[in-house]
């Protein structure tokens, strides 16, 4: 059975680093009032407009492997089928900001108002991140309240389109998670829409599961990496 | 001149404003509006762009400052009747078919109306064939394409053809972008040039000019 979650805004709301840091201003370069005031607007627009809402449905390890490797173009080899093999409890997701953020960004583009709808774009896909890292804490906290030992909890959240995993094979995850039900549809393209929405599984297990090396072929083609950060912290 | 001197610096600064009312006090001064185009605003952008690729400003510093270029420029419309602003060509841009992810493709707009180029953007979800026929319609010299999804990636392949079957390779360049593409990509399937941001993307532009 599927489940129904909205999340609040609040527990997803991107900081000012994040905004910046999209935009490729890091810690150390200089942001004048205007640019911060922009970011401030851009989160208050965000917290406005956005409505954070996720399907979830737990899954065999044996049924997570059909949707794994769905229309059969996922990078051989891949780190995902070890660790899914190996996980103990499953999840399937698809979560979405909801459509207002992704119009109220092409509005701002229209007007010309382009700093604040760069930094309400970044707010908004830095939120829909944020909306895997909450379904992870609410998943470890629902397996615990099971009374699953805490050393078999650690989760991750993988999607389609990271790590090797093809993004058509969220043609057989929509299949069974039916995300058509809040509102996000897929393409001929696997495209989502809204834009800002996200989709793949949680996978909880022992730590080790989750711990592989960054030296696929595809991940020199990986912008973002954002499997190194969290893989470095399991590791210490 | 000192008045073309503030525009520039105002355009760097991204004051909008500024950038108005010292148009409007250049034309009550009688400068030539292709001079205060060429020496006050584009050169302003060209300054912005040298310091964005130096890494000393960053994205947003450049979208105030074509912010403030538009504003110059809404002065300056009026002021060329016959034939329209001139510009450096015509780009057709838009992101293909199959795909919605605009947010790169209007960076890309930007930086090349900040440039001086004549841009016809088609939006989002364009078909091969309607990037090749506006291009021929318009008698644009670039084709810009962008792409989010290695899923929608091979349709830039499908415009690279079309240009070719219909015999307009040379006369019409192509230009790929987007977070999957690569340089090696745009070799593969023949398209004359990779942009990896927007001004980067206006560098290849400008050679690409060159060579039709």
């Amino acid at each position: 059975m599927s489940t129904i979650i909205t999340i609040a805004v609040q527990d997803i709301l991107p900081d000012r680093e994040s905004i910046l840091r999209a935009q490729g201003i890091t810690d150390n370069g200089r942001v004048s009032e205007r640019i911060g005031g922009s970011v401030d607007e851009a989160i208050g627009l965000f917290e406005q407009l956005a409505k954070p809402t996720a399907i979830t449905r737990e899954i065999s390890a044996a049924d997570f492997g059909l949707i794994y490797h769905g229309l059969g173009r996922n990078e051989q080899p891949g780190p995902i089928e070890g660790v899914y093999r190996d996980g103990r409890h499953l999840l399937v997701f698809a979560a979405t900001v909801g459509p207002t953020v992704s119009a109220k960004i092409s509005e701002l583009f229209a007007i010309g108002e382009f700093v604040l709808g760069n930094c309400l774009d970044a707010a908004a896909s830095e939120g829909a991140d944020r909306i895997s890292t909450r379904l992870e804490t609410m998943f470890a906290k629902t397996l615990i309240a099971r009374g699953i030992p805490d050393d078999q909890t650690v989760v991750f959240a993988y999607s389609p389109g990271y790590c090797g995993w093809h993004i058509s094979a969220q043609k057989a995850l929509f299949g069974f998670l039916r995300p058509e039900q809040i509102g996000i549809t897929l393409r001929e393209s696997f495209l989502m829409e809204p834009l800002k929405s996200i989709s793949g599984a949680l996978i909880a297990g022992p730590r080790e599961i989750h711990i592989f090396e960054g030296t696929y072929p595809f991940c020199a083609q990986c912008r973002t990496q954002p499997c190194r950060a969290r893989i470095d912290a399991l590791k210490h | 001149m000192e008045l073309l001197k503030k525009i520039k610096e105002s355009i760097y600064n991204g004051e909008d404003a500024e950038v108005r009312i010292l148009t409007e006090q250049a034309l009550a001064d009688d400068i030539p509006p292709r001079r205060i185009l060429d020496e006050g605003l584009i050169a302003g952008m060209t300054i912005v762009g040298g310091k964005f690729k130096a890494h000393e400003i960053f994205l947003p510093d450049v979208l105030l400052a074509a912010k403030a270029m538009y504003a110059g420029m809404d002065v300056l419309k009026p002021h060329f009747l016959k034939g329209g602003m001139p510009s450096k060509g015509k780009v057709v841009l838009g992101t293909v078919q199959g795909d919605l992810h605009d947010i790169g493709k209007n960076l890309v707009g930007i930086m090349l109306k900040g440039a001086g180029f004549h841009v016809i953007d088609l939006g989002n979800d364009v078909t091969p064939q309607r990037f090749v026929d506006t291009a021929v319609t318009e008698q644009a010299s670039v084709i810009g394409l962008s792409a989010l999804l290695t899923t929608t990636m091979p349709v830039m392949k499908q415009v690279v053809d079309l240009v070719h079957d219909r015999q307009l390779t040379g006369q019409i360049r192509v230009i790929i972008g987007g977070a999957p593409v690569t340089e090696k990509y745009a070799r593969d399937i023949g398209a004359d040039a990779y942009g990896f941001d927007g001004i980067n993307a206006v560098e290849c532009v400008e050679k690409l000019l060159k060579q039709v």
